[in-house]
C-alpha cells in the first residue's frame, strides 16, 4: 500500500466534510493539524493537480465563478479510509509498545 | 487585463515560471487563494507574513513543477525561451555598464582603472562606441543563449 504524501492526506481529510475551495482547504488543512501544517498556494495547487489526476478528488460547479470547489470522488472516500485504518492500527500499535515499555521489567 | 492580475502585477508575472499547463490550469485560482489569504486580515504585519510565506511557497512549488515536469516532452514555449534569453543577455548589459560606471565613480582618482573601465570593453577612445559595443555583446550573448536553449528544447521534443 502506498500512503500519501502527507499534504495530500489532509486535503483529502479537509474535503471529508463538505466541498472546498482553495483557501477554505488552506484553512481547514491549518484548524486540523493545530496550525502545524499551513499550505501555501502553489504546495496548495500542486497537491491538488496530482490528487485530481489520482481521480481521488474532482471539481464540482459551485455559483463562485471566481473559485474552483473541489470534493471526494468514490476512489478517494476509498483512499481515506484506507489511509484511516492504517494510521488507525498504527496508533493502536504505539499505545501497546508505550504501555509494554512502562510495564516494570520491561527489557531495556 | 483581469483583476486580480491588476491587483497583483509583479506576482502574476512570477506565475510565468511555472510550466505553461499547470499555469494555464491554476494560475488564476492561485491568484484567488493569495488575494483570500490577504483579505482575511486586516493587520500590515500579517499581510507582510502571509507575502513572505507565499514567496517561499513560490520558489519550492515552481522546483516541484518543473522537477515533475522532467522528460515529459516540451519543456518551454519557444516565446518563453526566446524572451527569457533577450532578458538575460540584456540584464548582463545592464549589469556591465553599471559595473563600470561604479569602479569609476569610486577611484576617480586612479588614472590607470579609468582609463581600462573607460576603453573596456571596446579599447577605443569613444565612451560612445565602448557602450554601444557592450550593447552589441549583450545581444550577441542573448543570441548565443537562445541557441543554446532552442537546441536543448528541441533534443526535448524530439526524445
Amino acid at each position: 500500500m502506498d500512503l500519501l504524501p502527507h499534504v495530500s492526506f489532509s486535503i483529502l481529510m479537509a474535503l471529508s466534510l463538505k466541498p472546498r475551495h482553495g483557501y477554505e482547504i488552506m484553512q481547514q488543512v491549518k484548524e486540523d493539524s493545530l496550525g502545524k501544517v499551513r499550505l501555501g498556494p502553489g504546495s496548495l495547487y500542486t497537491a491538488i493537480k496530482q490528487l485530481i489526476e489520482d481521480k481521488f478528488i474532482e471539481e464540482v460547479p459551485e455559483k463562485d465563478a471566481r473559485r474552483r470547489y473541489y470534493c471526494l470522488t468514490q476512489k478517494g472516500w476509498g483512499k481515506l479510509s484506507t489511509e484511516i485504518e492504517y494510521f488507525d492500527n498504527t496508533l493502536k500499535l504505539a499505545r501497546q509498545r508505550q504501555a509494554y515499555e512502562s510495564t516494570p521489567g520491561a527489557a531495556a | 487585463m483581469n483583476t486580480l492580475r491588476r491587483r497583483f502585477p509583479v506576482y502574476s508575472k512570477l506565475l510565468s515560471l511555472y510550466p505553461y499547463e499547470y499555469r494555464q490550469a491554476y494560475g488564476q485560482q492561485i491568484l484567488q487563494t493569495t488575494a483570500d489569504m490577504l483579505d482575511d486580515t486586516s493587520s500590515k504585519t500579517v499581510k507582510v507574513l502571509v507575502w513572505l510565506q507565499v514567496a517561499a511557497d513560490l520558489i519550492l512549488s515552481i522546483y516541484k513543477q518543473w522537477h515533475h515536469r522532467k522528460g515529459k516532452g516540451v519543456i518551454m514555449r519557444q516565446k518563453t525561451l526566446l524572451r527569457g534569453s533577450l532578458i538575460l543577455g540584456l540584464t548582463f548589459t545592464v549589469f556591465m555598464i553599471g559595473s563600470f560606471i561604479i569602479f569609476a565613480n569610486l577611484f576617480p582618482s586612479d588614472t590607470k582603472l579609468q582609463a581600462m573601465i573607460l576603453t573596456l570593453p571596446a579599447h577605443t577612445d569613444s565612451l560612445f562606441t565602448n557602450y554601444a559595443l557592450t550593447v552589441f555583446q549583450g545581444l550577441v550573448l542573448a543570441s548565443g543563449i537562445s541557441a543554446l536553449a532552442l537546441q536543448f528544447r528541441q533534443h526535448a521534443v524530439s526524445h
